[in-house]
């Protein structure tokens, strides 16, 4: 089979928001580490051009120290896409091991996994991140600390309760019949079918990664300045938001656009590994 | 008779029901459902042994007691004359060689995400049945042997049919070959022109590969067409066991009668029994006193309501019934 | 197809009806036509995705959104084919009740029985609740629940399967219809229960004349009940006779092996002939008979086109060119 057959049988099957949200992100992931070669720096300063609307030379306008919103736009975008990865990330694999672990053990780990859940569950999330990176001090570094340490739960309790269903299902009878270990039973039967629906709630957490790192960048705790972080721009921009809109504008949208390819890949992704047909 | 491959020797298990912390606290003794009682067969080489009987008689449980997946309160179960319960290591694994289960859902019982040639080929590797060289190859032909083409061996279950996925799940447990094959309704999920397929490969590879089998199902039909002895079970208890042409000729428990005169037949112009089993059967945990069935057995008595002897007639035929004598003489069905 | 006195109109006729599924137009059913009388019990037997279930649905207009049916149904003389949700609604459990294979799916778990039976009776009668409180109790006792009063009160999931699908038979029946649709009704039961269940629709048919459409892929539960069935395969009608000329000497090919696939003893004594091969796809349908491809009599005639339906001397008939009759019939 040819290259453009393969592609195009492929593309057949696919879903279409998959595909389309792939493509975007691949559009993005190419902007984050190509962009900023081909852009100057975003801290250039032009004191003349403050606040300027936008324009040939400034596509996105520029903000109150003559920076471009644009080029600030562009560098940013690989910080964004990092705190939607590293927020999510460490939070899946710690969830997902715990929630496996937990499901198909029960018994004291699972009394213990889920306790701690109960535990984490019962404080408002942000309040809690806050109050982590507070003692911690502000930093994107410890913001993945402390989401890591809250954010686990939910995966958690997706894994067990998919673990829960899927280990008295036959084929994990027959593996264990087997006469196969326990570890083997787990990691080659059972984590293949419990792990799509982690899969899917991660690419939607993504997105609440991304909006809680602006969130925080905008509240003075996530990213620092002179970063271009998406959240920081938006807040340098609130004082001018009545003269010069389009520094909170910009960054905003760029937001928003980012979330809708992630939510697209991610509808993609549950329609892709959800229905597997039985019949 | 040679050694049995399997024995199962006055076994008895017991579930505690979960009760409600209330219930708890009150003080109320907790509820036991007695899913096996006292139940004693054996299964000889190249045997088919069918176990029969409805919805709640204990004959699941019992099979994964059988298989050393769950341990029996009472009793023992001895495979190839070893005590399972007392293996470990190198011996539980050799029990898992020895004894595979063919499962009742061909949908579940195939990992959906394995292609089926990594399915076979996983217990082989795994126990090293055959060389790793060789691997492939085995595959092959234990596909072959269940009557699925080379082909198949990329395929994911779900473009397989319920028929097709069986033969999968046959060839699967016959990797590591089993000196004993547990059959826990294999052909029930099946449509009728399919379970005939089944049932022949099944018979086949019994005949061929000197496989004993415990065949459990709830059709006395299947079982009659493979087996050379049935058990009968109901409520946790077997009532009646024996060669399959003894016990359909002259049932010797009124259950099996009960059974027997309540499957439709694909005739017209058969005539129905006069009385129909009525009622529905006791929860399993609240199981009648003496005999479990007297409690919608139509020749009741007084008598039944203290434990039934084993009464034993020739050829291995027995029933657990006071009156297991003049039911068996009241004849053919 | 089957003889009757013009005299009587048929209680259900169905002409030429089909399904297709919407998008991709696979077929499901094509081309299914019977007629059933008052007080007759019609049975449907074929294998899954023969389309036994999907005819049925369609009757009563129960088909998901994605099929589209086509075709002439008619009841008591009115055609309700493509009959509007109102009317339908209106006939479903008045004039026609329905019964399906899983009890505990077709009831309301979180509404007690008598509720549920009620529910029927308030949608189409005009029964105050006294005489509804009645006539529950009433219909509860005539599908053999015991303690009626007692009963009513519980929820479906306190009960077992016989019961459930006892009390799903009363909601069907609550209304006296003069039609009862039973997809598989006793297929997820015990065989004892099934038998009790068998016997009871059997003598509700004769003491309330109510006409009974079977549908199950158990023969012996046709045998038992049935004085009609039609055999479908690949969502045809392949042969249709009276129960023990089906059983004695079945015209139809297909029928035959069918029937040769049911276990009459051991092994040794009374091997099976399994049919090779599975039934068609229904989005590739050959286009000759569907049962072609695994026929021992087909010939190259059988693929081109699907055979003629032809009647049978008494009453029936069969869609087959090489059927196994002793004397083909003439030509209709």
């Amino acid at each position: 089979m040819s290259a453009a057959t393969t592609v195009g049988t492929i593309g057949r099957r696919l879903p279409r928001n998959l595909v389309l949200g792939a493509f975007l992100l691949a559009a993005w992931v190419v902007l984050a580490t190509c962009g900023p070669l081909l852009l100057g720096s975003p801290s250039a300063m032009d004191l003349l051009h403050a606040l300027r609307p936008p324009s040939l030379t400034f596509p996105f306008g520029t903000d109150n120290l003559g920076r471009g919103i644009f080029t600030r736009v562009v560098w940013g975008a690989h910080i964004d896409l990092e705190i939607g990865l590293f927020t999510v990330l460490p939070a899946f694999f710690i969830g997902s091991t715990l929630g496996l672990l937990a499901g198909y053990f029960g018994g004291v780990i699972e009394t213990v996994v889920m306790r701690l859940v109960d535990i984490a569950v019962a404080f408002p999330f942000l309040v809690i991140v806050i109050a982590i990176v507070a003692v911690l001090g502000p930093g994107l570094g410890n913001m993945y600390i402390a989401v890591a340490m809250v954010g686990w739960v939910s995966y958690a309790r997706i894994t067990r309760a998919e673990t829960l269903l899927a280990k008295r299902l036959e084929y994990a009878e027959a593996a264990r019949l087997l006469g196969l270990p326990d570890r083997r039973v787990l990691l080659r039967h059972l984590l293949p079918n419990v792990i799509p629906q982690a899969v899917i709630y991660a690419s939607s957490d993504v997105i609440l990664g991304i909006f809680l790192g602006s969130s925080l960048g905008f509240l003075g705790l996530g990213a620092q300045p002179p970063s271009p972080e998406w959240g920081l721009i938006i807040a340098d921009g609130y004082s001018f938001v009545d003269r010069a809109p389009w520094i909170s504008a910009f960054p905003g949208l760029a937001i928003v656009l980012l979330a809708i390819s992630f939510s697209l890949f991610g509808d993609g992704l549950a329609d892709l590994l959800r229905p597997e047909t039985r019949r | 008779m040679r050694e049995p491959v399997l024995e199962i020797a006055g076994v008895s298990k017991h579930f505690a029901v979960r009760r409600a912390p209330l219930a708890a606290l009150a003080g109320r003794p907790r509820r036991r459902v007695q899913a096996v009682a006292g139940v004693e067969f054996a299964i000889c080489q190249r045997e088919c042994f069918g176990l029969v009987g409805e919805s709640g008689c204990g004959k699941s449980t019992l099979a994964r007691l059988a298989l050393g997946l769950l341990r029996p309160d009472v009793g023992k179960i001895r495979f190839q004359g070893e005590d399972i319960s007392t293996l470990s290591g190198a011996g539980l694994r050799a029990l898992r060689r020895g004894m595979q289960m063919v499962f009742q859902d061909p949908y579940a019982s195939l990992n959906p995400r394995m292609t089926v040639g990594a399915a076979i080929a996983e217990p082989l590797a795994w126990h090293r049945v055959v060389p790793p060289a060789e691997v492939k190859a085995e595959t092959r032909r234990l596909l072959s042997e269940v009557g699925l083409g080379p082909e198949t061996v990329e395929r994911y279950p779900r473009d397989l049919s319920g028929g097709q996925r069986q033969r999968v799940g046959i060839a699967r447990s016959l990797a590591v070959r089993p000196a004993l094959l547990v059959a826990d309704e294999a052909v029930s999920a099946l449509d009728v022109s399919v379970r005939a397929q089944v049932l022949n490969l099944l018979g086949d590879l019994g005949e061929r590969r000197g496989l004993s089998m415990l065949f459990i199902s709830h059709d006395l039909g299947v079982i009659a067409y493979l087996c050379a002895r049935v058990g009968v079970m109901y409520l946790g208890h077997l009532v009646e066991c024996g060669p399959v042409s003894e016990v359909f000729r002259a049932p010797a428990h009124p259950y099996t009668r009960a059974l027997i005169g309540a499957i439709p037949k694909p005739d017209p112009g058969a005539p129905h029994p006069a009385r129909p089993l009525e009622g529905e059967p006791p929860s399993a945990a609240a199981v009648p006193e003496g005999c479990p069935f007297r409690t919608r057995c139509p020749s009741a008595q007084p008598v039944c309501a203290t434990p039934p002897p084993r009464v034993t007639f020739g050829a291995g035929h027995s029933a657990a019934c006071h009156f297991a004598t003049e039911i068996r003489n009241q004849g053919a069905n | 197809m089957s003889s009757r006195p013009a005299s009587e109109a048929p209680l259900l006729a169905l002409e030429g009806v089909g399904v297709t599924v919407a998008t991709g137009g696979a077929t499901l059913v094509e081309d299914v036509s019977f007629t059933l009388g008052a007080g007759e019990s019609f049975g449907i037997v074929g294998e899954s995705g023969s389309g036994k279930s999907t005819t049925v649905r369609a009757i009563i207009g129960l088909l998901p959104p994605s099929l589209n049916a086509s075709g002439r149904i008619l009841f008591a003389g009115e055609s309700i084919a493509g009959a509007g949700e109102a009317r339908l609604a209106r006939l479903r459990g008045a004039g026609i009740g329905m019964v399906f294979q899983d009890p505990l799916a077709a009831l309301n778990p979180v509404m007690t029985v008598g509720r549920q039976i009620a529910e029927a009776l308030r949608w189409h009668g005009r029964l105050d609740p006294t005489a509804r409180r009645r006539r529950t109790t009433e219909v509860m006792r005539l599908v053999g629940l015991p303690e009626p009063e007692r009963l009513a009160a519980s929820y479906p999931h306190e009960l077992s399967g016989g019961q459930r699908q006892r009390v799903a038979l009363a909601i069907a029946l609550a209304c006296a219809p003069r039609l009862l649709l039973a997809d598989e009704p006793t297929t997820a039961l015990d065989v004892t229960i099934q038998d009790q269940i068998l016997r009871l629709l059997d003598e509700l048919r004769r003491s309330l004349g109510m006409a009974l459409v079977l549908v199950t892929h158990d023969l012996g539960v046709i045998a038992r009940v049935c004085e009609r069935v039609a055999v479908m395969y690949g969502g045809r009608i392949v042969e249709e006779a009276p129960v023990a000329r089906l059983f004695a000497a079945p015209a139809h090919p297909y029928t035959r092996m069918l029937l040769d696939s049911i276990p009459q003893g051991p092994r040794t004594l009374h091997p099976l002939a399994p049919i090779p091969g599975r039934p068609p796809d229904p989005a590739h349908r050959p286009p000759g008979c569907g049962f072609a491809p695994r026929c021992p009599r087909a010939s190259s005639a059988c693929a081109e086109r699907p055979p003629p339906w032809r009647a049978h001397t008494a009453s029936g008939g069969f869609a087959c060119l090489h059927p196994l009759l002793a004397r083909a019939p003439a030509h209709a």
